[in-house]
């Protein structure tokens, strides 16, 4: 187990694309770091450059106490967990796990008890004989992840690691993985595209967009307080709604409004912020959560709309209302016994559930500069 | 045959069937014409030299007796002449058995095989997994030396051999062939088809790079392997211009070689020559029975996505 450090890290691909740009990070042992982001953002490379798979062009990478920028794969005293599992077709499930500990020349003793260890705690046991086209899906990530267990490696890498699974078994592995780190207490890296996986598995994620990274931190803070507007479009499913609009003083109130002035939201004074009344009269953009919107039959001021599509998942209902003004579509995320129709013309506020709850950081209403893009609130 | 007129008062599976018969008619007639020769050569090895034009295959049963079917076109005790294949030959060097001009052939062809296939798959292995400058026009060039006639090279390969003084030797016949074009393109388009994740985690587990190959990429290929394997000792084994020109001492000759000698030697014997055709057909067919499995799959490998 170890610390791993990036400093500065950068990659640049021939002809000047750049794929990772300046970027630093320090993982603690025994930590759980998510990277996440879209396609092509960054994060696999990141991971790669972490297990020498891939050259930095700039910057330093320190796994435990030793720089490792020109170290090979195997030196780095890494794991790594690939998305299609990267199994040897050609050798059992035993082979496989035993392959990196008769690499360096492992007593044999060690070997079969590392490797028994591991296929009881991953529940492997009956499996070991096995070629990996024997096996389904999640067993042969649970082996790939075996196969990195018994190396007791410093730090684990994961490269989207339950992509390939159904949606079913990509929930069952995220328990054991999570479950397995617990065990471990080891340096864990992982990287996904699923924003969900990011959340439930991290103690950290970080979130890259464009080979940035846009914000580091605990998915509740993650959630609550995304520092600009890529973080809060892209965490949360259904993604955060946006309105372009205003903010307007009438006495001692502030309120939101849209260009065309249909959408009107009375902003709670307490929770109004020094940065956000120098934004009076200038163009921002408002986010808020599908749930933090309540739906009402009437009210003067909110987003007026008409409900679009129903879809009920169980224990919610998501609407999709258009907004009448600007046609935007806005979700919305309600109770299941909440009763409305297709078609039905509601009104959209953003209430305080409870009025501790009115501080600058519980406040529903997320503020994005319109220029930079970063979080005024 | 059901002529096309009555087949609808038949039910599908009569068709279905007759379809069937048919198909086993024409494969055994295709099979009957193939293997003929090979029938023909086998029943001449073991008649009589008196008997032999008589039959065209073997004599009815029965005139079937010593006389008639014998062991005599590979050893004869009666005669002290060069009248068996076993027997053996008085050279300037001395005597040479059968034997040995089998046992070169065969030292030729497999040396010549396993050099090669390292040589090729390590080439091909290294243009489809590494990227390095120039891979493409080493590619396109690679290809390019496949359209030229191997006979054209004949008049410079023999100058530069007898420059080098290989003149007489193996190496002459070992060195120039043992990087081909051809299987180097054969190896690239396997090694393409293993993903490059079990080479990164290869690499992580601890492989070094030629490890990766041998550990990893070569088992994976195997198909392709055995395929090139019999293709490159049937080849070798085969080989008659390069040894037939190569090499003079008789003692070093191969097989194809000498048993175009024997048609002069044995102008009235066709027996022994035939015997000693006979053998010649054997190691590749052994190997071939060996190597089908991967041969097919080989062969077949990347028609379909899989």
């Amino acid at each position: 187990m170890a610390k791993v450090q990036l400093e500065g890290v950068g990659k640049v691909y021939p002809g000047d694309v750049e794929a990772v740009i300046d970027f630093n990070l320090e993982v603690e042992d025994g930590e759980f770091v998510v990277l996440v982001g879209p396609s092509g953002c960054g994060k696999s490379t990141t991971l790669r450059m972490i297990a020498g798979l891939e050259e930095i062009t700039t910057g330093t990478i320190i796994i435990g106490d030793r720089e490792v920028n020109i170290v090979p794969p195997k030196d780095r005293d890494i794991a790594m967990v690939f998305q299609n599992y990267a199994l040897y077709p050609h050798m059992n499930v035993y082979d496989n796990m035993a392959f990196g500990l008769k690499l360096r020349k492992f007593p044999k003793l060690e070997i079969e008890q590392r490797i028994q260890e591991t296929a009881k705690m991953l529940d492997l046991q009956d499996l070991l004989r096995r070629k990996p086209r024997q096996l389904s899906g999640g067993q042969r990530q649970r082996v790939a992840v075996g196969r990195a267990i018994v190396r007791q490696p410093a730090a684990f890498l994961f490269d989207e690691p339950l992509s390939n699974l159904d949606a079913k078994l990509r929930v069952q592995m995220r328990f054991e993985i999570k479950r397995l780190h617990g065990q471990l207490k080891s340096t864990m890296l992982y990287v996904t595209h699923d924003q969900i996986e990011a959340m439930t598995m991290g103690d950290r994620i970080v979130v890259m967009n464009d080979g940035l990274i846009q914000q580091v931190s605990d998915p509740i803070t993650l959630y609550d307080r995304p520092q600009n507007k890529f973080v809060a479009g892209f965490i949360g499913m259904p993604p955060m709604n946006f309105l372009s609009g205003q903010i307007q003083s009438h006495g001692n109130e502030l309120s939101f409004a849209t260009e065309e002035g249909r959408v009107s939201l009375t902003i709670p004074t307490a929770s109004i912020s020094e940065q956000l009344s120098r934004y009076q009269n200038q163009n921002l953009t408002l986010g808020v959560r599908p749930e933090d919107l309540q739906v009402t039959a009437t009210d003067s001021s909110g987003i007026i709309g008409q409900i679009d599509v129903i879809e009920p998942t169980g224990a919610e209902v998501l609407l999709y209302v258009a907004d009448t003004g600007s046609q935007e579509t806005i979700v919305c995320r309600v109770d299941s016994h909440q009763k409305c129709q297709v078609g039905d013309t509601v009104t959209l506020t953003v209430p305080l559930s409870k009025p501790d709850q009115v501080d600058a950081g519980k406040l529903r209403m997320h503020f994005f500069d319109d220029q930079t893009g970063l979080r005024i609130n | 045959m059901v002529g096309l007129g009555l087949s609808y008062l038949l039910l599908p599976k009569q068709r279905q069937r007759i379809t069937t018969i048919q198909r086993y008619v024409v494969l055994l007639l295709v099979a009957i014409l193939i293997l003929s020769p090979f029938l023909w050569l086998v029943s001449a090895v073991f008649k009589d030299t008196d008997v032999l034009m008589q039959y065209a295959f073997l004599p009815p049963l029965s005139e079937w007796s010593s006389e008639t079917l014998n062991l005599k076109n590979f050893y004869n005790p009666e005669t002290e002449e060069l009248d068996s294949l076993f027997e053996a030959e008085k050279t300037i060097e001395g005597e040479v058995h059968f034997w040995r001009y089998l046992a070169n052939s065969l030292f030729l062809a497999s040396t010549s095989t396993i050099v090669t296939l390292f040589f090729s798959s390590l080439g091909g292995y290294a243009l489809a997994k590494y990227e390095f400058h120039g891979k493409y026009a080493i590619i396109s060039f690679m290809l390019g030396t496949m359209m030229i006639p191997g006979l054209l090279l004949l008049a410079p390969l023999y100058n530069l051999i007898y420059k080098i003084g290989w003149m007489d030797s193996y190496w002459a016949l070992l060195v120039p062939g043992a990087s081909s074009a051809f299987g180097m393109f054969l190896f690239r388009q396997a090694c393409l088809s293993v993903p490059n994740s079990l080479m990164e985690a290869a690499r992580i587990d601890g492989c070094s790079e030629f490890s990766i190959y041998l550990n990893i990429v070569m088992p994976l290929v195997r198909p392709m392997t055995g395929a090139f394997c019999l293709v490159s000792f049937l080849g070798n084994w085969n080989s008659f211009v390069y040894p037939n020109i190569y090499i003079q001492t008789q003692s070093k000759l191969t097989l194809p070689v000498i048993l175009n000698q024997f048609v002069d030697v044995y102008s009235q014997q066709y027996g022994i020559f035939l015997a000693g055709t006979l053998i010649a057909i054997i190691p590749p067919a052994i190997l071939f029975f060996a190597l089908q499995r991967e041969f097919i799959s080989g062969l077949t490998s990347g028609a379909i996505k899989g």
